[in-house]
């Protein structure tokens, strides 16, 4: 496998969030995802950075819709997992699961 | 103020959020921004929904930084492989449009080849000889020490005492060392063999960095007068005489038939001064009582090395206030004598400079004339492709690239021609350093390294940038609708310029060349026909010296001569044989200050000659004319009364119209030597040289070991030559005949770098000629093709066919009559520079430059004729219905 394929920490949790979110997911969500259930801050501008760069991987695909012709309508990047996100996503937590398998890790938060 | 820009986020922040964004991502995630900020005004107020914005806008910056370069970096490379792969595209067309067409890529890179060779050649030569320092350790700080004398030069020698001062006082000097050319006769093998040695002291190996490759170094200890003889063979002389035979260290070999112990050998990159070919290293040992150590005996030759950081300027000025201080302390020996010093790089390599200078801007008016070809070649393509460039700027094609494609195309031939040409060089410098006279300096330094092979790309490049030019101005100014319409027209304006400019500018190089080549063969041709001041036709003549080893008195030297010149003149077809110390053309020259009787001592102003000590009968066997009185005789020995001849260069400065015949001098310390007789001056070591003066003392009265035996006969040089070698053995087979030639081969000889110069610059004369003559036919030809039409309308009218040919040559005379004229300036120029080579020619002689000039028109004229008369033969009907 590719060096490119191993996903980072933070490439790992926008992927989770991106399966977990579905047609919804862009930057506002997945921000929102990721701070309350990983309680990690995400600023929106990494999220675009990380964003962009599993686009370049081929790990997620991405949708523009323009501005909606109503009162506060936005311009949104929606981005959905592609199945090699999904794929590396898979290997990754699962690489991780392996690890940690039988260790003891103190107590958890 | 409005509320809305109250309650929205802050500015500047979103400003910095839109600059720190990738262009791609802007909008969304400013509206991001927008969103999230919107939701926690709502929840939390606008100020804490402001602040949010600003730590927001922190935290996503290193983010986006880093994604905004990996995208720049990405991009860049994106462009670069492009830009490459389309030049590649262009490389492939370029080939396959060759493929295509062969002739004209096969012209460039004919011409390219040849200017390329021509060039690498030559750089090759300038960077090995002039630009490179010499060739061992720290040689930039090591300098000649001479002695200036008070007619203005300096003679490359110092007088011992003097050197010891010099050595004493000059802090400024490292190490200063004296040495002394002293040839031996070797016996070794079936015939004796004349070696060249050098004495030198035991800083000489210092100053040069020498190493033994074997044994040892000369020591001081050596150089004491008494000391057992010793010396150090040259790496070269070592495996050409010993076959590198290690067990020769500490050996004994016999030099002038006494033994010498061999204590060491240098290693092969040894740097030996004054000449590269020395054989051997012997101690430099001066005995008590010699004149070689009398102040005012210049002759030993010194060098010295610098201290570190000190300048040649430095080092001059304390040499020059010793000198002035031993002038004053020794005015009798030293009076008017100065010291100087010169870089060693100069004394090895001046005189070559000027040549090579030649030599190069001839070849840069080569490389140019080539290059004006190639860019007419170029430019001929161009246009007749100009609608497949209009296409291609109409279909988007940007001038850059156009231009760029103009420019591969040029390179492509180019970099073959100069691959090509980089092989050839090499076999150029064998030419040039095998043609030159009298061996080049360094000549064994010249290759093709890494510095000739930058200069050669250089040069490509230079070369191809410079013959796409007016294609490159063409192809991106032209008339787009009119070339994607019209097929051929009669050439634009701006075409017509462009091909004007390049037969000028090869009419005018071809000029300046053909007067330069002019001017060197008629130097060449003027002194081929100079006389020499003596006969050098059927005589032949020899060096012989006779070691004192062998013969311990001069006496004993004197009878083996006369026994040699007995047995010479036995050989068939001899008339006369006899010796001399001073032969014309031969070696060169014993100088010295004597007392004219009649003046009296008049100091530094004595009368100054040459001296020539003769046995009898020498002038017969030289052919020199005896124009007064008698010469000298069997009976001109030590028991009768001293005389001398003058030659007439020497009668003149010191009797004016007296008649010297009976006047007295007083030579050698010895009173009344009389004149008795007047010879016809000679010229001594060139025929561009004045003829001076020479003083003639008889063999007899001041005997010599080393002389020239001179023979004439009418019997062929060569037999005369193996009879003389097998008496010479028979005689003593110790002795070694060295320097064996005729005189007419000596004569040439001397004017070997008048013949090189000279056919040097007619072959590059021709080459360039040749060029451009190829490239004015070019032009004419096209412009001829691009007026066929207009031809055929006017031979339709009536014109006869004979007016379209004169109009056509006319026209290509009118256009190289500016050539012409801006030839003749450069020839001017240009022949200010070659004055110093130059001999009853003047730089600006008009003939030649008229010469020069009805030649070119001649040659325009003549190829102008070829396309001209293609033209008049024109069916009219066939030249109206063309395109």
């Amino acid at each position: 496998m590719p060096k490119g394929h191993f996903l980072g920490d933070f490439e790992l949790l926008v992927l989770a969030a991106l399966v977990r979110l579905g047609d919804d997911a862009y930057a506002v969500t997945i921000k929102h995802d990721i701070e309350q259930r990983a309680k990690r801050p995400a600023s929106l501008g990494a999220i675009h950075a990380v964003i962009g760069r599993l686009t370049d991987k081929g790990f997620v695909a991405l949708r523009m819709s323009d501005p909606l012709p109503v009162q506060g309508g936005r311009a949104r990047k929606y981005a959905r997992i592609t199945a090699a996100g999904r794929r590396a996503l898979r290997e990754s937590t699962a690489a991780v699961a392996r690890m940690i398998e039988g260790l003891e890790l103190g107590a958890r938060p | 103020m409005s509320r809305a820009h109250f309650s929205g986020p802050p500015r500047l922040a979103a400003r910095l959020v839109a600059l720190l964004s990738p262009a791609e991502d802007r909008p969304y995630l400013l509206s991001d921004f927008e969103e999230e900020f919107e939701q926690r005004a709502k929840a939390a107020g606008v100020s804490a929904a402001r602040a949010w914005y600003w730590r927001e806008l922190l935290r996503s910056a290193p983010p986006l930084a880093a994604r905004r370069a990996r995208l720049a970096r990405a991009r860049s490379a994106l462009d670069r492989s492009k830009w490459w792969k389309e030049a590649l595209g262009d490389v492939r067309y370029a080939l396959r449009l060759s493929k295509r067409s062969p002739l004209a890529p096969l012209a460039i890179v004919t011409t390219m080849t040849l200017g390329i060779a021509a060039t690498a050649a030559v750089f090759a030569a300038a960077n090995g000889v002039l630009l490179r320092p010499l060739p061992f350790p720290e040689s930039e700080r090591v300098v000649r020490l001479g002695t200036a004398v008070p007619n203005g030069s300096v003679a490359p020698s110092v007088a011992y005492p003097d050197a010891l001062d010099y050595r004493r006082l000059v802090h400024e000097f490292g190490a200063l060392t004296l040495f002394a050319r002293n040839d031996v006769t070797l016996q070794h093998g079936p015939d004796p063999e004349n070696v060249r040695a050098l004495q030198v002291d035991d800083a000489y190996s210092r100053v040069f960095s020498l190493e033994p490759a074997l044994g040892r170094l000369l020591a001081a200890s050596d150089s004491v007068y008494g000391a057992g003889r010793v010396a150090v063979l040259s790496y070269g002389f070592w495996m050409r005489e010993f076959g590198g035979d290690r067990s020769i260290v500490g050996h004994t070999i016999r030099l002038d038939d006494e033994p010498v112990t061999v204590v060491g050998v240098l290693t092969p990159d040894a740097y030996l001064f004054p000449r590269e070919s020395i054989d051997l290293l012997t101690p430099l040992a001066i005995p008590p009582h010699s004149y070689m150590k009398n102040r005012g005996a210049l002759w030993a030759g010194a060098a010295a090395k610098l201290r570190p950081a000190v300048s040649e300027e430095m080092a001059q000025r304390a040499v020059a206030s010793v000198g002035d201080m031993l002038s004053r302390e020794y005015p009798v020996s030293n009076h008017g004598l100065g010291g100087r010093i010169q870089p060693l790089r100069e004394v090895v390599v001046g005189s070559v400079r000027p040549m090579l200078e030649l030599l190069a801007a001839a070849i840069v008016a080569v490389l140019l004339i080539a290059c004006v070809n190639v860019a007419n070649l170029i430019l001929g393509r161009a246009q007749a492709r100009s609608r497949e460039f209009a296409v291609r700027s109409a279909l988007g094609g940007s001038p850059a690239r156009v231009r760029r494609q103009v420019f591969i195309e040029a390179l492509v031939p180019a970099v073959i021609g100069s691959v090509l040409g980089l092989v050839l060089a090499p076999v150029l410098v064998h030419l040039l350093v095998a043609v030159y006279p009298d061996a080049l300096p360094r000549a064994d330094e010249i290759g093709i390294g890494a510095p000739v092979v930058l200069f050669v790309m250089a040069a490509t490049i230079a070369a191809a940038a410079l013959s796409c030019i007016p294609a490159a101005r063409r192809v991106t100014r032209f008339d787009l609708s009119g070339d994607l319409r019209a097929g051929k027209g009669s050439g634009s304006r701006g075409e017509r310029r462009a091909s004007r400019v390049l037969v000028t500018t090869q009419v005018a190089m071809s000029l300046a060349l053909l007067f330069a080549a002019g001017l060197l063969g008629e130097t060449l041709w003027r002194l081929d026909g100079a006389r020499p001041g003596f006969d050098p036709h059927r005589a032949v003549a020899f060096h012989v010296y006779v070691p004192s080893s062998r013969y311990r008195s001069v006496a004993d030297a004197d009878r083996y001569f006369d026994r040699v010149l007995d047995a010479v003149r036995t050989i068939p077809g001899v008339s006369v044989a006899s010796t001399t110390t001073l032969l014309p053309f031969g070696n060169c020259c014993a100088f010295d200050t004597f007392i004219q009787e009649d003046l009296g001592d008049q100091g530094p102003k004595n009368p100054q000659a040459f001296i020539s000590v003769d046995s009898p009968a020498f002038e017969r066997a030289l052919g020199l004319p005896l124009l007064r009185g008698r010469s000298f005789t069997a009976q001109d020995d030590s028991a009768s009364g001293r005389v001398v001849m003058l030659n007439a260069a020497a009668a003149r400065a010191m009797y004016g119209n007296r008649d010297p015949i009976g006047q007295l001098i007083n030579w050698n310390g010895q009173p009344h030597w009389r004149v008795v007789g007047v010879l016809a001056s000679t010229h001594l070591t060139e025929l561009s040289d004045e003829m001076k003066p020479v003083l003639y003392i008889p063999e007899g009265q001041a005997a010599r070991r080393s002389r020239y035996v001179v023979v004439r006969g009418d019997a062929p040089a060569n037999e005369i030559i193996a009879a003389a070698r097998a008496w010479l053995r028979e005689i003593d087979p110790t002795i070694a005949l060295t320097d064996v030639a005729t005189m007419d081969q000596r004569i040439a000889s001397s004017l070997g770098a008048e013949r090189f110069r000279a056919v040097l610059m007619a072959t590059l004369g021709a080459l360039a000629l040749a060029l451009a003559i190829v490239g004015i036919y070019g032009v004419v030809a096209y412009s001829v093709s691009r007026r066929t039409r207009e031809i055929g309308i006017r031979l339709a009218l009536g014109e006869a066919s004979h007016e379209v040919r004169r109009r056509v040559v006319i026209d290509a005379l009118r256009v190289a009559s500016v050539g012409i004229v801006i030839g003749l300036v450069l020839a001017l120029l240009g022949g200010k520079w070659l004055a110093a080579f130059l001999v009853g020619v003047s730089p600006n002689d008009a003939r030649l430059l008229a010469a020069s000039a009805v030649v070119l028109a001649a040659v325009v004229a003549a190829t102008a004729y070829g396309p001209a008369r293609r033209a008049a033969k024109v069916d009219p009907m066939t030249a109206l219905r063309a395109d």
